[in-house]
């Protein structure tokens, strides 16, 4: 029975099959064609929607679907060959205008062409594989419009002009231009890559070429850059305001390529305006802009830092290298500071803290700070003068501050163990002269250098704190016990100063005066009394006295003198005129500290309470001294410096160097041993590498070192020698 | 069917002269020179109609004739009374009151005819599962 019923629909099913009267057909079409004309012709609201989708509904449900689709191409292309000639046949600037009315004309038609076809649309066109209409109808407008001879070369060259119009400054009609830009990306991608963005991108590429010469030849770095960079931002800004938003990424290329890239070597290294001369200016703007620019192409930013690299080490080779400049090593140390400011700000400022800027500035550092190799000493005193005295009335944040860059300049030190080594000297003038500022900012510096570089740095320079703090109650002690007992001998400060602890001196001890060898010996019994087991020796080179003097006309000073002054002025108490040669028997004092002491007793102007004979700035052995009775000062405190060259004279340079490699054989030594004892057997050129590896981070060992204390390890029987091949070394537990 | 009163537009309905289509008075099945065999008056909400079919939704907004009208005409055979009737009906209700094959057969032309996608599935579903 239900298949009784399913033959019934196929059957009804066919019901709608008409035979058709093709006369039929054609009058039908008569009347949809006769509403096309009537559409483009602004007519359409007289027509009846309901009436034009039935007739073209039953065209193609009775199989007429093809000479309607036919119907349609021919009509339409034939009003869009009189919509061509009525473009062609526009004047000049009209022809933007027309071609853009025309094609909304076009675009409102087609919208009503596609409603009453609606249906064949959706039916006939994917059965048969056609074109859609709204697509066809661009498809027609592009071949007979865009694409006819007299239009196509018009419009690509109208539009070009106006582009180059608007380059020239000239204000033209932007939103035309959307339009019609926006028309030929409607017709395909395709088509508004080959009508306009090809021969676009090629014209403005010429355009730049040319105009970026120009440029080149007559604008300095900094104007340039400026130029190129509103360029840019004017493409951009055209891009947005009627180009497809994905020639952006074109349009800018190509003038990155013709502005920038062609002449970025050039523009760097200009004459009077380069990358260095805004370096030396600090031009952040140009330099930022610069940047940015630079950045956009590849390699850009490779030759700013490049030439910046070589600017900042030929500069820093010639600050550190430059004779004049290690006359002063507070100024040296400043200047370097300065450098490292300078550039810092104009990274941050200009380069947006690039890290690959960071880092070449840095390696810049290292590089030029190493090339001098008193950099160590000078850094050393540089903190020595503003712990001194340089931090007085400094806020703590801005002590830090200072203490922070000091730092980084340590960082870049290749030899930190000689930074030790001077560090330890100039801390312990500090504590024993009683001159530290603060020391707060003394510890602060201990704990930054252990947090960089480890206890074992540090450990010696806390010891000395330790032993400050310690004496402070020794002394305590000692008077208390004493009491009366010692009223009538000078007030002693004894500083106790572990050996080990403190940077060794030679310690050639003078002669003290006998008026205070009492109270010495006094002390020394009260400490070895309370201390058994040590030793005590006076380190006569290190301390200080006040005395108490009378001149000529009465008046009284008291005197700040060096322990080795005080001895020489103590002689002065029973003679009035004493030669080199009798100073230099009585107190012992060393040759060179005897010269340093007699100078500035006798030949600093205000400070002479000793005369010499002859008068003349050097003291020679053959002069003769006399108390200066017509002595006068201000004040009533006269501190008599030491001339000390601040820093080290060239045989205490030398013996220092000295101290250093000494001190360094033993870590190289355990660094070997603590290498072999792992790897038990090794060659020689990776032991030599782990070594320095290890060491690096305090200074750099030399191979040729590293040899040495291998064979006096091989001696010691610490290590041997591979039986077989001689390059190999054997740990021997 | 159910007259809302918010835009209300007029239907006409007219046929012509052959009787049944399915017979083909092969004369002619364009309706220009057909004669009217009546008109039917409905009130119906264009914004549900539009909403269910691109057809309607063009008819009352593409800028034509129509788009301007309160009393909107559709033509339409003698046969294809009865499936347009149901057709409306489906768009407001969701829900058909045929069941036989061959009326649904003439729904699913209607749906066809004026592009109501809810219409075409709907009848296609129920024809399947006869």
């Amino acid at each position: 029975m239900s298949a009784q019923k399913k033959r019934n629909f196929q059957i009804e099913a066919f019901k709608h099959r008409v035979v058709v009267d093709p006369k039929y057909a054609e009058k039908t079409w008569k009347i949809l064609e006769h509403a096309i004309h009537e559409i483009y012709n602004h007519n359409a609201s007289g027509l009846s929607f309901e009436e034009l989708y039935r007739n073209a509904y039953n065209m193609v449900l009775h199989k007429f679907g093809e000479k309607l689709y036919s119907g349609l191409v021919s009509t339409m292309t034939s009003h869009l060959k009189e919509i061509a000639r009525s473009i062609e046949a526009a004047q000049g600037g009209l022809f933007l205008e027309e071609l853009n009315r025309k094609w909304a004309d076009h675009n409102k038609a087609l919208q009503m062409i596609r409603d009453i076809l609606m249906y064949m649309d959706r039916t006939f066109i994917p059965s048969t594989h056609k074109t859609p209409v709204h697509e066809l109808g661009l498809n027609l407008w592009r071949d007979n419009i865009i694409h006819s001879s007299k239009i196509q070369p018009r419009l690509q060259d109208t539009l070009l002009e106006l582009v180059q119009r608007e380059r020239t400054g000239e204000v033209i009609n932007r939103g035309l231009m959307r339009n019609i830009i926006k028309m030929l990306m409607d017709l395909g991608s395709s088509v508004y890559q080959e009508d306009f963005e090809k021969p676009f991108l090629e014209v403005s590429s010429d355009f730049y070429r040319g105009e970026s010469q120009q440029f080149i030849e007559c604008c300095d770095c900094g104007d340039y850059l400026k130029k190129a960079e509103r360029r840019l931002n004017e493409e951009i800004e055209r891009v947005s305001h009627y180009l497809d938003v994905k020639s952006e990424a074109k349009i800018t290329n190509v003038v990155e390529k013709e502005m920038i890239e062609s002449h970025m070597n050039r523009l760097v290294h200009l004459e009077n305006s380069g990358l260095v001369n805004m370096i030396v200016d600090d031009k952040y703007e140009d330099l930022g802009r610069m940047y940015n620019l630079f950045r956009r192409v590849s390699n850009g930013l490779s030759i700013i830092r490049d030439v910046m690299t070589s600017h900042i080490r030929d500069t820093g080779k010639q600050l550190v290298t430059d004779p004049e400049r290690l006359k002063d090593p507070v100024d040296f140390v400043q200047r370097l500071l300065d450098v490292k400011d300078k550039h810092d700000r104009i990274i941050s400022l200009a380069f947006s803290n690039d890290k690959t800027f960071q880092n070449a500035l840095n390696s810049s550092f290292e590089y030029f700070i190493n090339l001098n190799p008193r950099s160590p000493e000078f850094i050393s005193l540089f903190v020595d003068d503003k712990l001194r005295k340089g931090l007085k009335g400094v806020s703590e944040e801005d002590v830090e501050i200072v203490l922070d860059k000091v730092m980084m300049l340590f960082r870049y030190l290749q030899e930190k163990d000689v930074f030790e080594k001077y560090y330890k000297q100039h801390l312990a003038k500090r504590l024993l002269s009683g001159k530290t500022v603060s020391d707060d900012a003394e510890r602060s510096l201990i704990v930054k250098l252990k947090t960089e570089c480890g206890y074992q740095f540090t450990s010696k320079l806390e010891g000395m704190f330790t032993d400050m703090k310690t004496s402070q109650d020794t002394m305590q002690g000692f008077y208390s016990s004493m009491g009366a007992e010692i009223g009538d001998y000078p007030t002693l400060t004894v500083q106790v100063l572990t050996t080990g602890s403190w940077p060794t001196q030679s310690s050639a001890t003078c002669n003290l005066p006998s008026e205070i060898l009492g109270i010495c010996e006094k002390f020394r019994t009260y400490y070895l009394g309370t201390h058994t087991g040590r030793r005590l020796s006076w380190q006569t080179n290190m301390g200080s006295a006040d005395l108490k003097a009378t001149f000529g006309k009465g008046q009284k000073h008291e005197l700040n003198v060096s322990t080795y002054q005080m001895c020489i002025l103590m002689l002065f108490n029973s003679a009035d005129q004493l030669s080199y040669k009798e100073i230099e028997q009585a107190t012992e004092i060393p040759a060179s500290d005897l010269k340093r002491s007699l100078q500035s007793l006798a030949c600093v102007k205000g400070k002479n309470v000793l005369r010499k004979e002859p008068m003349s700035k050097e003291v020679a052995e053959d002069d003769a001294f006399l108390f200066n009775d017509k002595f006068t000062s201000k004040l009533y405190k006269v501190k008599i410096g030491t001339v000390v060259a601040q820093k080290e004279s060239e045989p205490e340079k030398q013996e220092t160097r000295q101290r250093v490699e000494e001190d360094r054989k033993p870590q190289i030594e355990a660094a070997i041993v603590r290498i072999m004892k792992s790897r038990r057997v090794l060659d020689h050129n990776n032991i030599v590498a782990e070594v320095t590896k290890q060491l690096q981070s305090r200074f750099l060992p030399n191979p040729v070192v590293i040899k040495k204390r291998i064979e006096s390890l091989i001696e010691r029987e610490f290590l041997e020698r591979d039986k077989v091949d001689r390059k190999l070394y054997r740990y021997l537990a | 069917c159910e007259d809302e009163d918010e835009e209300a537009a007029a239907m006409i309905e007219e046929s012509h002269s052959g009787d049944e289509a399915a017979n083909s008075n092969d004369s002619d099945w364009s309706m220009d020179c057909s004669t009217v065999l009546r008109v039917k008056t409905l009130h119906i909400s264009s914004p549900i109609l539009a909403a269910k079919s691109p057809f309607f939704y063009k008819l009352f907004s593409n800028g034509m004739r129509e788009s301007e009208q309160r009393h909107v005409t559709l033509r339409i055979n003698a046969s294809e009374e009865a499936a347009l009737m149901e057709l409306l009906n489906f768009m407001y209700s969701g829900t058909l009151s045929t069941t036989t094959a061959p009326a649904l057969l003439d729904v699913l032309m209607a749906a066809d005819k004026f592009e109501v996608a809810s219409g075409m599935r709907y009848c296609s579903r129920l024809l399947r599962n006869l």
